[in-house]
């Protein structure tokens, strides 16, 4: 497993080369001057190109396009991810404060989908075809055809206007928390519990189930013990993309709950062409998401004792 | 009675009711700062968070704002536009506006302790000018591309030197924070974590993209004016919100969490405008307001009469009412009207009447084609293209009305920086550009013919020696009369060669509970005062 787990993290280098040389190529392919971007505030006054170039000598945008590369790369593998152009602060610092926030509501999130979708899934399969499977994927259907920002807004307007239960802006307290990780939670929710569903349906009907019944085995047993767990191998496989999503995609609810994230992080350097941060916060979410894609390996050959990895 | 004679009984009426008004101001002045305290919490667009707190950096109104909570200014612009001494003394311009010489206030000192004196303005000031810094605005404002040096005469006193006149300079230094300078060599890159001023407010924190919270300065004895009281605030903190969703920034009032909002969206007035528990006040933008500007460059705006035609096929009133309730500000020229030297000629410069545009564009060779009812000239249609940021329901207002006169206007929403690189390129028939300032230099920056260049406005890239020359003047000229003169008969031309479609603007709305007392508006509609606020708890 060791050997495994190493080569799956020697993968990450090259992955992580790729992502980024095709992130920096995209970007600076794009049209558009991050100098004249930062110069265009909203209260006029004209630049001088003297000026122009003054500015972008001193944050190293004259060069060429290759020592760019090598020097963020450099500077990368010591660590320092340069400095932001917009925001004029260290790269390391923006994407770390924005990535523990992200984090923190994917894990949220997350929880909040397993803690719905799991035991309505399971409710749904074990009750195939009654009114509780029909409630249960109802309300799976709403979660997987409800917009993010819809929800969002409807939780904000019920739970923290009218009845004042919650605040509508996440901030900093625990409980600011609650409804934006249960809005991304709903949604992959609607997932996870029609494919357990599913999963379930499937495994209750295969051979060993049977036998394990003819054994004498109580029915929650064989469920609990050999069914379900052979049922959640694809939804783990499904809650790891969903968590990898979230870490790069909770950017409406972000937004919605005024959450600082990643997510809109990346969207503002994108905008403001801010090359330094961009290639910051895309580094981190590539290594997150392949990460969270060995944890999920490693959790299958938990699940499931049949998967052995050299 | 005479106006002139007094008698002992007017004059004791006037003696009384003068020390009754000193009496009650005073009372008034005791009942507050009895109330004093409270904390304030402003709930904002996420999208108006700076992006750097120094506004020596950032380029965005809404971070000298905040500033301003932290450091007086140089010079004051009042609520009633004025320009008032605040920390210097004074000021005089010599050599024909090169130098600006600024006596200091004596006996002031930053919330660090260390004293502010002619070494520090001179230290700000070209921290400011420095490439290093790389301030995005401010910069321009103090006039970087003539700067040359800043002297110390003594040490209360302090002159700026330029090789050229930097008429609006009065404007930079109103909204140029100045910071200690101990503080920024401590801090270094990270100083705008730690700002420190010498204003009512110190910063506590900055949780990026959730909130600022400053607290109050006991030590503050500043004199600002026009204020009901000097020395340290009333409030005891400010908080500051930032909201990322439009919907949820208008329903944030009634859910406790804020007491204040600033920049309440157009759509939420309605929510608390009949409610007696909250107040609403709206701020007026001074600069172009929501304009769109005509690419001469390339037909078929390159023609005068195509871009007469389009000025009267359509008309604000209209506009504003069907669009917007009639509460946006309408806009019939190149500046709002709460704009230093706006021309009023403007409003009637330009009425509606289809008739004559058909004409002009008759004219101009465009005849109609009625199986498409759109005008061609050599099988060409009149198709133009309008590129916006937002509000795109003024573009598509637009396009209805001069489908009227057989123009076909496409609209197309772009983000900022490809609306920068269209504008560049000359990809564009009308193009969205709105620069906000007080002082009408805006009108240099747009349309001046050789501001047609990376990192300048002048995007219709029209050319004309007299409007080119008349613009150039502003830049030279410190005499106001002789400005107010210059920047009307550039609006009179601007106005006339059509080479804008103004339409509104939107106000700046602020919603508050009833609790929040002593609010008050800058002499921009973005800009406020937090010196006099209180809140009951």
């Amino acid at each position: 497993m060791a050997t495994y787990i190493g080569q799956r993290v020697a993968v990450l280098i090259p992955v992580v080369i790729l992502v980024f040389s095709v992130v920096f190529a995209i970007m600076h392919a794009l049209p558009g001057d991050p100098v004249q971007l930062m110069l265009a505030g909203a209260e006029a006054g004209v630049t001088t190109p003297e000026r122009i170039a003054q500015l972008r000598r001193s944050m190293g945008l004259d060069e060429p396009l290759y020592a760019q590369y090598l020097r963020f790369a450099g500077h990368a593998l010591r660590g320092d991810l340069g400095q932001s152009i917009r925001f004029q602060s260290p790269v390391n610092q923006l994407v770390a404060g924005a990535a523990v926030q992200t984090f923190e509501l994917s894990l949220a999130g997350m929880a909040a989908a397993l803690l719905i979708g799991i035991p309505l899934g399971i409710m749904a399969g074990l009750y195939e075809n009654t009114w509780l499977d029909s409630g249960a994927m109802l309300l799976a259907l709403l979660g997987v055809s409800m917009p993010l920002f819809w929800l969002g807004l409807l939780l904000i307007l019920l739970v923290a206007v009218h009845l004042q239960w919650l605040p509508a802006i996440s901030g900093q307290q625990l409980r600011g928390i609650v409804l934006p990780a249960f809005t991304l939670g709903f949604v992959s929710a609607g997932l996870i519990s029609r494919l357990m569903r599913a999963s379930l349906i499937e495994a209750l009907r295969h051979d060993y189930v049977r036998t394990a019944l003819a054994k004498g085995l109580r029915r929650r047993v064989v469920t609990t013990k050999h069914a379900l767990r052979n049922a959640l191998i694809p939804v783990i496989t499904v809650a790891g993309l969903q968590f990898g999503g979230m870490l790069s995609g909770a950017v409406i609810t972000e937004t919605v709950f005024s959450r600082p994230g990643l997510g809109s992080l990346i969207v503002k350097a994108i905008l403001w062409h801010d090359y330094p941060l961009i290639q910051g916060a895309v580094l981190l979410t590539s290594v997150s998401y392949v990460l969270v894609n060995l944890v999920i390996d490693v959790l299958y050959a938990w699940v499931d004792p049949r998967i052995k990895y050299a | 009675m005479s106006e002139r004679g007094t008698t002992r009984r007017a004059f004791l009426l006037r003696s009384s009711a003068a020390l009754a008004g000193a009496w009650g101001a005073r009372l008034l002045r005791a009942d507050r700062v009895g109330a004093a305290g409270g904390n304030l919490t402003i709930a904002m667009a996420a999208d108006a968070e700076p992006a750097s707190l120094d506004g020596q950096v950032d380029p965005y109104v809404s971070a000298w704002l905040l500033n301003s909570f932290v450091t007086d200014p140089l010079v004051l612009l009042t609520s009633s536009r004025k320009y008032v001494p605040m920390l210097a003394a004074g000021w005089s311009a010599s050599a024909g506006g090169r130098i600006w010489t600024l006596p200091l206030r004596r006996g002031v000192t930053f919330q660090d302790g260390t004293p502010f004196d002619a070494e520090a303005v001179k230290f700000n000031i070209d921290r400011v000018m420095s490439p290093d810094t790389h301030s995005a605005l401010m910069a321009n404002y103090l006039g970087v591309k003539n700067f040359l040096k800043t002297e110390i005469v003594d040490r209360q006193t302090v002159r700026i030197i330029y090789s050229s006149p930097v008429p609006a300079l009065l404007y930079g230094l109103s909204i140029c924070p100045l910071w200690s300078p101990a503080a920024v060599k401590q801090f270094g890159p990270s100083f705008q974590q730690h700002l420190v001023g010498e204003g009512a407010f110190k910063l506590a924190e900055w949780v990026r993209g959730d909130h600022v919270r400053f607290v109050r300065n006991p030590a503050y004895r500043g004199a600002r004016p026009w204020q009901e009281h000097d020395g340290p605030a009333y409030l005891d903190s400010i908080t500051i919100r930032f909201v990322g969703e439009a919907g949820v920034l208008g329903q944030i009032l009634k859910t406790g969490e804020a007491n204040l909002v600033a920049g309440l969206p157009a759509q939420a007035v309605g929510t608390y405008a009949n409610n007696p528990a909250y107040t609403i006040i709206a701020g007026y933008q001074p600069g172009n307001g929501m304009m769109f500007v005509m690419n001469t460059g390339r037909p078929p705006l390159d023609d005068l009469r195509v871009r007469r035609a389009l000025r009267y096929a359509y008309d604000q009133d209209t506009m504003n009412q069907t669009l917007y309730n009639g509460s946006y500000v309408v806009v019939k020229g190149p500046l709002t009207k709460y704009t230093l030297y706006y021309w009023k000629g403007a409003e009637s410069a330009y009425r509606l009447d289809p008739a004559r545009a058909r004409r002009l564009l008759e004219e101009a060779g465009w005849k109609l084609n009625p199986r498409t009812g759109i005008r061609e000239r050599d099988g060409k249609p009149l198709a133009l293209t309008i590129v916006m940021l937002h509000h795109k329901e003024i573009g598509e207002y637009l396009a209805a009305q001069f489908r009227a006169i057989g123009v076909d206007l496409r609209v197309e929403v772009v983000p900022g920086p490809v609306q920068l690189q269209r504008a560049q390129s000359g990809e564009f028939d009308l193009m969205y550009e709105r620069l906000r300032s007080y002082e009408p230099d805006v009108l240099f920056d747009e349309f001046y013919s050789k501001n047609y260049r990376p990192g300048g406005w002048a995007w219709t890239r029209f050319q004309n020696a007299t409007l080119d020359k008349v613009l150039l003047e502003t830049q030279s000229t410190t005499d106001q009369t002789r400005r107010q003169a210059l920047f009307t008969e550039a609006q009179q031309l601007v106005t006339e060669h059509a080479l804008c479609l103004p339409t509104l603007d939107d106000p700046q709305y602020y919603a508050m509970t009833k609790k929040v007392h002593g609010f008050r508006l800058g002499a921009i509609g973005s800009w406020y005062f937090v010196n006099d606020i209180s809140v009951e708890t």
